[in-house]
């Protein structure tokens, strides 16, 4: 059992380390593959949208994130390559 | 005139595209790819409709948004559908002003409108209508209403012509006009724009001059301009969003506080193996004997019936056989299932229109993952349960190559519903009191096989793989009853239809070959008829696992190919012929097959499950896979397993009979 | 041969042979058009 580091507002991180709940801004995007990168802007993930965890799956992964409106699902291994900057 | 239908995957574009054409639709391929092309009339109307890929952009990568593109570009299009998920609004929009910008003219039809207020949104419709310059249509393709005013709309000589309203701020769009006037292409605007994001595709469209005015405006942004260019248009969005959406309450919908059951840490596996178990004891276990032996009952009647009345008739001997002993056997054990098939595909039905089949995905990806596939790859192996076909075509979700090529071959090993006759007859008589259990067994070890293989795949071919995952989970909803009738009636009407088509044919095969011998005498004894002929050739192929050279049982093996339920049909026949009677077909009890005893009728349902599949699962899996080296890699490797596990089974279960 | 023997030979020689002429027909169609509503599902 991974214990979640703690974090604070301002904090700039991945969204595999946040905890359920956390409201974010996404900060940078770094995906070594060009065309995942724009699938993901595409779908809306795009340098300053806010999203919020909502569902981390009962093994851990993928994590069902919230933007725009709508809900998406990442593997950890994916959104470990967006930077974000935690809001609440 | 023509119409293309263009929105995301799971907007109800499917749904629509049926509600507009009604039976008036034409199925086939993009040329060069197996992405079903969908053509029809719109109903009351003459005009084209075209049904494009599901796709979130127009960015022309992945191969849906090439086919959509290219065909948007190319193809003569007065109209377009776009259909928005109103659930999704503004992660729908990003598409449609895309779409606004080819200056064709634009029709929204907005889906899923009734959830708008249930989910506590106001939408000020007239405003967005204003803003891009368009009409929208509210529609519900599931509750079936909107339709005829989309129709309407579309019949509607004077749309809104979609004048276009500048997204950009004002240094792209100078550099757009100035580029666009050295685009020799009717849809300037797109082009310019892919010219900027640097978009190889259409780099042919690219000049000095062209390069030069983009060269010109890169100093002015911090990022590339193709991130600005999806950021400008989201920020667009978001403007028109801020002045036209409210949400009125930020309250947990239905959909997540049954998640928060569904999903949770400790319920969700539970939940999940309760539900599948629910299902399959239902159709596999002993309830679904009951309907068998049912059915199996009244079709013994009408068998008896007609016999008697083809002898009053004065039909001979032989011709009274071929309809009494080849046809109504035949086809008619196969018909025993139909009641089972009803309850399996109503259950798969149920996972797939609630939404629950994607939670599965969601949480079973980790497992998934660490085998080298992926969470998406479980929804083709549930569905495999009732047919391999729809089930391999449905792989193409699975965005990686690898993982999407993995799940194809691994498919038919799922117990699909056509081997469902195999384990309920075999389970049913030779394991009567636990038949639940021995059915449930075999799935399972479907699932461990799939799993085993899967982890010896990955350890020895695609040991660095790496691969992406993107999902939705769309919102639960309440299973339309109609929907769910109309849904299993066409599964069913399939495997009538292909009962009464193909094993007709092959029941009437079979009854000449074994009413035959070689010099084409009739009324011979089985042993002497040229199926046996022909089966004793092979017999020795199945020795290992059978215990004894039995050109019955190795016949009906074969026939596995053309289609399982085949090998039942062929048992019933042959069995009826070595009995002398047809009515009423105890199979194991005829002496052609009463050398079977548990352990080898275990291996014999194993060989079955998991050997090649029908004609039409390999036909499918040839167009999916595309190269040939996989489709026999597939089907070696699944015969051959199928053969060693059989044998294994056998030998072992054989010797314990024997110590016992 | 009786009467009622052809009648069943020719019924059976029909449906046989059209099932052989409708399957050729329509050899270009996908396999399972009943199925085919399933095929977008997933997507």
């Amino acid at each position: 059992m991974k214990i979640k580091q703690h974090f604070n507002i301002g904090d700039i991180t991945t969204v595999d380390l946040l905890p359920k709940g956390t409201k974010v801004k996404v900060t940078e995007i770094h995906t070594p593959d060009h065309i995942f990168k724009r699938r993901l802007m595409d779908m809306g993930i795009t340098e300053g949208v806010r999203m919020q965890i909502k569902k981390i799956a009962p093994l851990g992964d993928p994590i069902d994130i919230e933007l725009r409106g709508y809900e998406l699902c990442l593997r950890k291994k994916d959104l470990a390559l967006i930077n974000v900057e935690v809001i609440k | 005139m023509r119409v293309a239908l263009v929105g995301n995957q799971n907007s109800g574009k499917t749904t629509l595209f049926n509600l507009l054409t009604g039976s008036h639709q034409k199925i086939g391929n993009w040329p060069g790819v197996t992405i079903e092309k969908k053509e029809g009339i719109i109903r009351t109307t003459d005009f084209e409709l075209i049904d494009l890929p599901g796709v979130y952009s127009l960015s022309a990568y992945s191969q849906d948004e090439k086919i959509t593109v290219d065909y948007l570009l190319n193809e003569k299009v007065d109209l377009i559908v776009n259909i928005i998920d109103a659930t999704a609004i503004e992660r729908s929009l990003y598409l449609t002003t895309q779409l606004l910008e080819l200056n064709i003219p634009v029709v929204i039809a907005l889906n899923m409108s009734d959830l708008i207020e249930k989910n506590g949104i106001k939408i000020d419709f007239e405003y967005i209508e204003k803003k891009l310059d368009t009409t929208i249509i509210q529609i519900s393709a599931l509750k079936k209403f909107g339709i005829l005013n989309l129709i309407q709309a579309i019949k509607q000589p004077n749309n809104r012509k979609n004048k276009y309203v500048h997204i950009f701020d004002h240094i792209l769009e100078d550099a757009i006009t100035k580029i666009e006037k050295n685009i020799d292409h009717p849809f300037k605007r797109y082009i310019a724009l892919k010219l900027i994001e640097g978009h190889e595709l259409f780099a042919k469209y690219n000049q000095k001059s062209i390069q030069e005015i983009i060269d010109d405006i890169k100093p002015n942004y911090q990022r590339d301009l193709e991130q600005i260019i999806v950021d400008e248009r989201y920020r667009y969005i978001e403007s028109i969003r801020d002045e036209s959406i409210k949400w009125h309450r930020r309250h947990m919908t239905v959909t997540d506080k049954v998640d928060r059951v569904i999903l949770n840490k400790y319920l969700a596996l539970p939940i999940f193996m309760g539900i599948m178990f629910l299902i399959y004891y239902l159709a596999a276990g002993p309830f679904g004997s009951l309907t068998v032996d049912f059915v199996d009952q009244l079709i013994g009647k009408f068998s008896e019936w007609f016999n008697l009345k083809l002898i009053s008739w004065n039909a001979s001997d032989w011709s009274r056989s071929l309809v009494i002993d080849g046809v109504v056997a035949g086809v008619g054990a196969v018909l025993n299932f139909v009641p089972q098939l009803i309850i399996l595909f109503i259950g798969i039905s149920l996972l797939e229109t609630t939404g629950y089949m994607s939670r599965i995905a969601f949480f079973l990806d980790r497992v998934f993952q660490k085998v080298g596939l992926s969470g998406k790859s479980l929804i083709p192996f549930i569905v495999g349960s009732g047919c391999s076909v729809p089930a391999i075509m449905s792989a193409r979700s699975i965005q990686d190559e690898t993982e999407k090529k993995v799940t194809i071959m691994l498919t038919p090993f799922i117990p699909c519903s056509a081997k469902l006759p195999i384990i309920t007859l075999f389970a049913g008589y030779f394991f009567s009191d636990h038949s639940g259990l021995v059915s449930a067994s075999l799935y399972f070890l479907a699932i461990i096989l799939i799993i085993g293989i899967a982890f010896v795949f990955k350890k020895i071919f695609y040991k660095d793989h790496q691969s992406s995952f993107i999902l939705e989970l769309p919102s639960y909803k309440v299973p339309q009853v109609s929907y769910i009738v109309k849904d299993v009636y066409q599964k069913v009407a399939a495997f009538v239809v292909q009962a009464g088509t193909i094993i007709f044919m092959s029941s009437v095969l079979i009854w000449f070959l074994i009413s035959f011998s070689f010099a084409f005498e009739y009324g011979v004894l089985p042993d002497e008829s040229m199926l046996a002929g022909i089966g004793k050739v092979f017999s020795w192929l199945f020795y290992p696992f059978l215990g004894t050279f039995s050109w019955e049982a190795s016949v009906s093996v074969i026939q596995g190919l053309v289609a399982k339920e085949q090998v039942i049909s062929s048992m019933a026949i042959i069995a009826g012929f070595s009995e002398g009677t047809s009515s009423g077909v105890l199979i194991f009890n005829a002496s052609a097959f009463s050398f079977f005893s548990a352990s080898s009728a275990y291996a014999f349902m194993v060989f079955n499950l998991f050997s090649a599949p029908c004609f039409g699962s390999i036909g499918a899996m040839k167009k999916e896979l595309r190269d040939s080296k996989s489709l026999w890699l597939a089907l070696g490797l699944q015969t051959g397993i199928a053969w060693v596990l059989a044998t294994i089974v056998y030998q072992v279960g054989h010797l314990i009979e024997v110590l016992l | 041969m009786t009467l009622a023997d052809i009648i069943i030979l020719v019924c059976v020689g029909l449906i046989f042979f059209g099932i052989i002429y409708h399957m050729i027909k329509h050899k270009n169609e996908k396999v399972c058009q009943t199925c085919a509503y399933a095929k977008n599902k997933f997507k």
